[in-house]
């Protein structure tokens, strides 16, 4: 509950605090490189690896099956 | 599920001042339904992809797991409101794994080569600024299958700068073992909340909690007296950060995790990507990533037990360390619509790493090399 509280928070905060972005000012943004995983094969390969070798896991999102690596 | 990009995931990867001019008119409501799935982080045309991973792992003195893993994906509209997006993998593993951490072949010293198969497919649909969609997954091997469904729901602003992405999944698991009988079951259920938030005209950040909690067997079966708990509740925090540097026309990313479960395993993850086009075409990307975690309350490096009938583990993943990443990836646009690309990273463990203190400071430290070639064409 403390986590969503937060989000909300942020939320509330973000959209007091700054400056709308309008939408012909997005070029940047927009560019492959400015996504957060603009390689999705890559990133969902990355997350298998690091969870199969390391006992912290988690953030980037749920969905997918399981594997016995993990195990 | 991967968040979205707060509706900026639109056009070529550099846009003229046409182009961007083209995307702002398009970014405004119901003059196109591509721009449905581009706001809510999803590609606007079909995608093809093809990915191979080598990976290869070693421990001082002795070469252990190696992995071939080639994987397809397919991103496609259907129609103007719906889109269908899918991955294919299939995994061969083979040698030996980690001392203390899997020791199928660790303890006997025999070489094992299993497979891998796995799939998922998504729909997804688009209404307004928002979106829903169904994933369902399923993974095979040998002795491990795993089925997976995932419901997500994306709501964006109407201005596109903020996006919400709420999602839940229930993953089902049964545990069998190669050479002696064993049919167990685990049942996970997963809960995922996110916000994107565009802050600046060059800038965007992320941030988004996890929460899983799973009920049934977590043992390895191939390892003795391995005893761990049966249920597993598990929590992170991710927050990403980008930020694009208009004099180089590149781009910086950072992500930090914290995670906690009630194993009593706490973790701290950073790690940061800069990615700089050159040339015709060219992009180089060189990464750093660290990692460093405390052990699991029934942890222990000492073999065999000293109180038999508690939790143990002496799997190295449940340990205290400290790993780097380092790698680079560089990737060519060949054309308009086709991308190859190449990255070579190197992973290593070592206890004295580790951020802070813990048990098994003299854990074998571990080492991995990762090579991954692919193409992306867009239609």
């Amino acid at each position: 509950m403390k986590m969503i509280a937060c989000l909300a928070a942020l939320s509330m905060l973000a959209g007091c605090s700054l400056e709308p972005v309008q939408p012909w000012e997005k070029g940047n943004l927009a560019k492959p490189i400015m996504q957060f995983d603009p390689d999705r094969l890559e990133a969902r390969s990355d997350r298998q690896i690091f969870q199969s070798r390391e006992g912290a896991s988690g953030g980037y999102g749920i969905g997918g099956g399981g594997c016995g690596c993990n195990n | 599920m991967d968040l979205p990009g707060t509706g900026a995931q639109l056009r070529a990867p550099r846009p003229s001042a046409a182009e961007v001019l083209l995307a702002a008119a398009l970014a405004l409501p119901g003059l196109a339904a591509t721009t449905k799935a581009a706001a809510q982080g999803y590609p606007d045309q079909p995608i093809l992809a093809f990915k191979n991973l080598n990976y290869s792992d070693s421990q001082p003195g002795q070469a252990r797991m190696r992995l071939n893993n080639p994987t397809y994906y397919l991103y496609t509209p259907v129609t103007e409101l719906f889109s269908i997006e899918s991955v294919v993998t299939r995994e061969t593993l083979s040698g030996a794994s980690p001392l203390f951490q899997n020791t199928l072949s660790g303890a006997s010293g025999t070489q094992i080569r299993e497979h891998r198969n796995a799939s998922d497919l998504k729909l997804i649909g688009f209404a307004g600024h928002s979106s829903a969609a169904v994933q369902v997954a399923r993974s095979k091997e040998n002795d491990f299958l795993s089925k997976a469904r995932t419901l997500e729901l994306r709501i964006g602003s109407a201005s596109g700068n903020t996006t919400l992405a709420l999602a839940s999944s229930d993953q089902h698991d049964e545990i069998s073992a190669t050479g002696f009988p064993l049919q167990e079951f685990r049942a996970t259920r997963s809960y995922f909340a996110g916000l994107t938030q565009v802050l600046s005209q060059v800038s965007v950040a992320q941030t988004s909690v996890t929460y899983s909690e799973g009920h049934g067997f977590f043992s390895d079966p191939y390892k003795a007296l391995d005893n761990r708990p049966r249920s597993r509740g598990q929590f992170a925090w991710l927050t990403r950060y980008n930020r694009y540097f208009t004099g180089s026309e590149s781009a910086l990313h950072l992500d930090y995790r914290y995670y906690r479960d009630n194993w009593s395993v706490e973790g701290h993850t950073v790690d940061a990507a800069y990615y700089f086009p050159f040339g015709s075409g060219w992009t180089v990307r060189p990464r750093l990533r660290y990692h460093t975690q405390k052990s699991a309350y029934f942890y222990s490096s000492v073999f065999p037990p000293p109180v038999f009938g508690k939790f143990y583990s002496t799997d190295q993943r449940l340990g205290t360390f400290g790993a780097v990443d380092a790698g680079i990836k560089l990737s060519r646009e060949l054309s308009h619509d086709v991308t190859i690309d190449i990255k070579v990273e190197r992973y290593v463990q070592r206890a004295k790493w580790r951020l802070w203190g813990g048990i098994n400071p003299e854990m074998q430290s571990y080492s991995g090399n990762i090579v991954m070639f692919g193409a992306t064409k867009k239609f």
